[in-house]
């Protein structure tokens, strides 16, 4: 059967079994969010994509085990934080710069190879969200990244960052209480810049 | 009000916004646009890498397994201790300790009451230890071993590094292996070549299991931690020569070469 027409479960198995045009393809259809997690964990866009190769390397030799205990997806979200982990460790350092929004000023790259069209909400979502993250104290907005949206342990967290467990669900918790207060806010003003806006 | 005062909060319980975490993902993962050039060379790389691998013979060398055979922690002791002496592995300044001393011998028979691993401890990548990684829970400082390996800097001074490493190889035991009592004996390098012979020769070697790393023509003869790192000792079948692993990172930090001495 062409691999055109295999669900993706069975393109898993293939994969499983060793099927190299269908590692490919599971790698492929993996790439963005494996791409995504490392350049959020790492300092540059190059180590980012360093650590990508390695945790694609993880994924592939590991997918014979891999028995559907999660998403196939979430594990390898996991995989690929697991590898920046590892290689944070390695370089001792601590991510102080870790950068949230964007990465060697260029981490999120312009959307200029699919239809803009499509994309006005989501850049709307994107700045939104950016301007909130930029708005509170870093240490706040990092804690939230790293947990919320990396889904990393709060240990893994503390190890990062170099405090407590327990001043890292601190952060969580007080940036994640910001964050909603300046998107609510962000709203707001956007809500009167309109209605200014209509007014004029 | 200071994060120390509020230590005891616990934010997933009750004060997640699912909706803000939502969007959160949208904007810092979702959003980011990969390249497909970019992507499927990386691909490419790695499906090469695979194929290079599968097509010789593998030892796997699994990660969280000990060998505690007293006699191979001997011959550990001892191959290190060569290559301390030899200075291949910290590139000891000539004229210095051409004498280097270290041994380490259990002193009683509590080794062979440890259990074994059971199919379930074993560190095989499964599913769960892909997601924990080599190194995050057994190994917190990962690099030390990879930042003396030949070629980089070396930070301190390096007679401090090898008194630090030499007493590492007697005090850096996990947790699971504490209570064992180890102490140092002296043997001299001299004495060694013959003593790791006698070793061979009981054919100290460790069976192959499930792993995390990967090389070609090697026998895998012992693990030791050092600096907190698990080094695996292996013999090349092709040379004839002595590697020590980091298998946290599957790198190979020395290259022993006994020789004819």
């Amino acid at each position: 059967m062409a691999h055109e027409l295999l669900s993706d479960t069975q393109l898993l198995q293939r994969a499983q079994q060793g099927d190299r045009d269908a590692i490919g393809k599971v790698l492929r259809a993996q790439y963005q969010r494996v791409f995504a997690v490392c350049l959020r964990m790492m300092r540059s866009r190059s180590a980012a994509e360093d650590q990508t190769q390695e945790a694609l390397m993880r994924i592939a030799r590991g997918l014979s085990t891999f028995e559907g205990k999660s998403a196939f997806g979430t594990w390898c979200h996991r995989v690929a934080t697991t590898t920046c982990l590892d290689e944070l460790r390695k370089q001792r350092r601590r991510p102080t710069t870790t950068t949230l929004t964007n990465t060697d000023g260029n981490g999120i790259e312009p959307v200029d190879d699919v239809d803009i069209t499509a994309n006005i909400e989501w850049s709307d979502v994107r700045a939104d969200i950016r301007e909130a993250l930029d708005a509170i104290p870093v240490e706040f907005a990092r804690a939230v990244v790293l947990r919320d949206v990396l889904e990393l342990e709060y240990q893994e967290i503390a190890d990062l960052t170099g405090v407590a467990t327990g001043t890292v669900k601190s952060r969580i918790s007080r940036g994640r209480a910001l964050l909603a207060r300046q998107l609510g806010r962000n709203r707001n003003d956007d809500v009167e810049r309109l209605t200014n806006g209509d007014n004029k | 009000m200071s994060d120390d005062d509020v230590n005891q909060l616990t934010p997933d319980d009750g004060d997640v916004d699912e909706v803000l975490v939502a969007r959160l993902r949208s904007a810092l993962l979702d959003d980011v646009v990969v390249r497909d050039t970019e992507r499927d060379h990386t691909v490419a790389s790695v499906i090469a890498a695979l194929d290079n691998e599968s097509q010789s013979p593998v030892v796997n060398i699994e990660s969280r397994r000990r060998f505690r055979s007293n006699t191979v922690l001997q011959f550990a002791a001892a191959v290190l201790t060569i290559a301390i002496g030899a200075g291949a592995l910290f590139q000891l300044r000539s004229g210095q300790s051409g004498t280097a001393e270290l041994f380490v011998q259990e002193s009683s028979g509590e080794r062979s009451e440890e259990r074994m691993p059971s199919e379930s401890d074993e560190f095989a990548f499964t599913e769960e230890s892909a997601l924990e990684g080599s190194a995050i829970e057994a190994l917190p400082e990962v690099a030390s071993m990879g930042d003396t390996a030949p070629g980089s800097e070396v930070s301190g001074t390096e007679d401090e590094m090898v008194a630090d490493d030499m007493m590492a190889v007697a005090e850096s035991e996990t947790e699971e292996m504490a209570g064992d009592i180890y102490e140092l004996e002296s043997i001299s390098i001299d004495e060694l070549p013959n003593f790791v012979r006698s070793v061979l020769e009981q054919g100290a070697t460790m069976p192959p299991s499930p792993a995390s790393c990967e090389f070609n023509h090697v026998e895998l003869l012992a693990e030791v931690m050092l600096d907190e790192i698990i080094v695996v000792l292996a013999r090349t079948t092709v040379l004839d020569q002595y590697l020590a692993i980091d298998i946290a990172s599957c790198e190979v930090l020395a290259d022993i070469n006994l020789g004819n001495k």
